[in-house]
């Protein structure tokens, strides 16, 4: 069999993966944002606690190897809870969607504090000056404002998030990383199925690329 | 209207206003000038809470906003603010600029608010820019938006923070045309400025702060040109 006649063979098995990856990128990315999210509001908060809560959460999630995450999760809270029976058959995608979107919502915690800081100390005081609220102004002026300056480095963590679902193979989450090995494991074609399965890789990443470049000339109407 | 009683503020161990007190009347329009680092933006932040006070009270239409309990965004939408650096929300257009408020805070109908916005681009002579972007304008256009947006909320009192000084010299009058009309009206406003002539024509007294205090208050007249104090003719001096 020649290199086409290879890959097309697996290519059923290996779409199937990559269908995978990308449903678990689409749900960790949405996780991980909302906790970043959650998490910068809570660092940048007037209240210690909440401060402290958030610079707890970042130091934890983005100071170990997300793999060591995942194996945490996944083997060792079992161990102490029961999570594998109370979401059988579903707890090895649910717990691979949160240890990734923990790992990288630190991340994103990080990206999107930095955004609302970046925008002018002037927005907010004009926004509370005309009897706006706190969380008003954070909704209507400040973060529709930092938004638009996140997204080339959220771009960048989704990007990381996506080639980071690849570690979920180490949990038999049949992404597209695990169903390559499994198909290698019975006919050996490692050239041509890790060939297939970048090209794959970065195909998807391309696209988000595409979509970001969209989404970024749109956004620029008001130049800023 | 603004009743100002005792007032101290300290950065640290700096002190920057010094037990100063003040009433505002209604329909007075306040000038106030000083050599920077007098203290008086400080000051006028103070009256809208902005800055917290380090110790005394001010009341805002009998409403003590220096209490811990008073809720001050129900303070702020009867007391518009101008910035120096306009401060204009950068991704909503002239238009929204002006509604949101009214929306957001007075809970008017988009309809109502949008009506009421276009009388007041009218006022400040920028009918045509309402779907510009901030961006798009000049300073002086954004400055005369600005007012627009803090007279939206319909306020009793507004505070000008030197509203032409970040603006090029042949924008300035454009600014103060709309400030004096305002006056006209019979608008209650604290101004803080450089603009002498203005002080002169508008104002119905004037303050010289120096140093966190109110050195001399006096009508323009006797400011400018009858200074009692040493500090006050120094200051003229220089500026005029």
């Amino acid at each position: 069999m020649n290199f086409f006649q290879i890959v097309s063979a697996a290519m059923p098995q290996l779409l199937q993966g990559a269908k995978l990856t990308v449903w678990f990128s689409i749900a960790s990315i949405i996780l991980a944002t909302v906790l970043g999210l959650v998490f910068a509001l809570l660092k940048l908060s007037h209240s210690k606690i909440s401060r402290r809560i958030g610079e707890v959460y970042v130091h934890i999630f983005r100071g170990l190897p997300l793999l060591v995450e995942i194996f945490y999760i996944y083997f060792a809270i079992p161990m102490i809870l029961p999570l594998h029976k109370w979401f059988d058959p579903y707890f090895t995608p649910i717990a691979g969607i949160i240890a990734l979107a923990l790992n990288e919502g630190a991340y994103i915690t990080e990206i999107i504090r930095a955004g609302i800081l970046a925008v002018d100390r002037g927005q907010s005081e004009a926004a509370l000056s005309i009897g706006m609220t706190g969380p008003q102004t954070m909704r209507f002026i400040i973060l529709p404002q930092a938004f638009k300056r996140m997204v080339p480095p959220l771009v960048n963590q989704f990007i990381q998030t996506i080639k980071d679902t690849s570690l979920l193979s180490a949990i038999s989450v049949t992404e597209l990383t695990r169903s390559g090995q499994i198909i290698i494991s019975t006919n050996f074609a490692s050239l041509q199925i890790w060939t297939a399965i970048a090209v794959i890789y970065l195909a998807i990443i391309l696209l988000l690329t595409a979509l970001s470049g969209y989404l970024e000339r749109r956004w620029q109407i008001d130049k800023r | 209207m603004i009743s100002v009683k005792n007032i101290t503020k300290h950065f640290g161990q700096h002190r920057v206003l010094n037990n100063i007190s003040l009433e505002i009347k209604p329909q007075e329009v306040v000038v106030i000038i000083g050599p920077s680092g007098s203290g008086k933006s400080t000051f006028l932040r103070c009256l809208n809470g902005l800055e917290k006070v380090s110790d005394g009270q001010i009341f805002v239409n009998n409403k003590e906003i220096t209490h811990s309990k008073t809720n001050l965004s129900h303070v702020r939408k009867e007391v518009g603010m101008v910035f120096q650096r306009f401060n204009l929300f950068h991704h909503l257009s002239v238009l929204e600029n002006i509604t949101i408020g009214p929306r957001k805070v007075l809970k008017v109908s988009q309809e109502e608010a949008e009506k009421r916005a276009f009388a007041l681009l009218e006022k400040v002579g920028l009918s045509e820019k309402a779907g510009a972007y901030p961006d798009q304008l000049s300073g002086g256009q954004q400055q005369r938006v600005a007012i627009a947006r803090a007279l939206a909320m319909n306020p009793i009192v507004m505070l000008f923070d030197e509203p032409t000084s970040a603006l090029d010299p042949e924008m300035v009058g454009e600014v103060l045309a709309v400030m004096k009309d305002l006056a006209r009206e019979g608008m209650t406003m604290a101004v803080v400025t450089h603009e002498m002539g203005f002080a002169r024509e508008v104002g119905d007294r004037v303050l010289f702060m120096d140093d966190g205090i109110i050195v001399e208050e006096n009508t323009p007249d006797e400011i400018f040109n009858n200074p009692k104090e040493e500090r006050t003719k120094l200051f003229l001096s220089k500026i005029l």
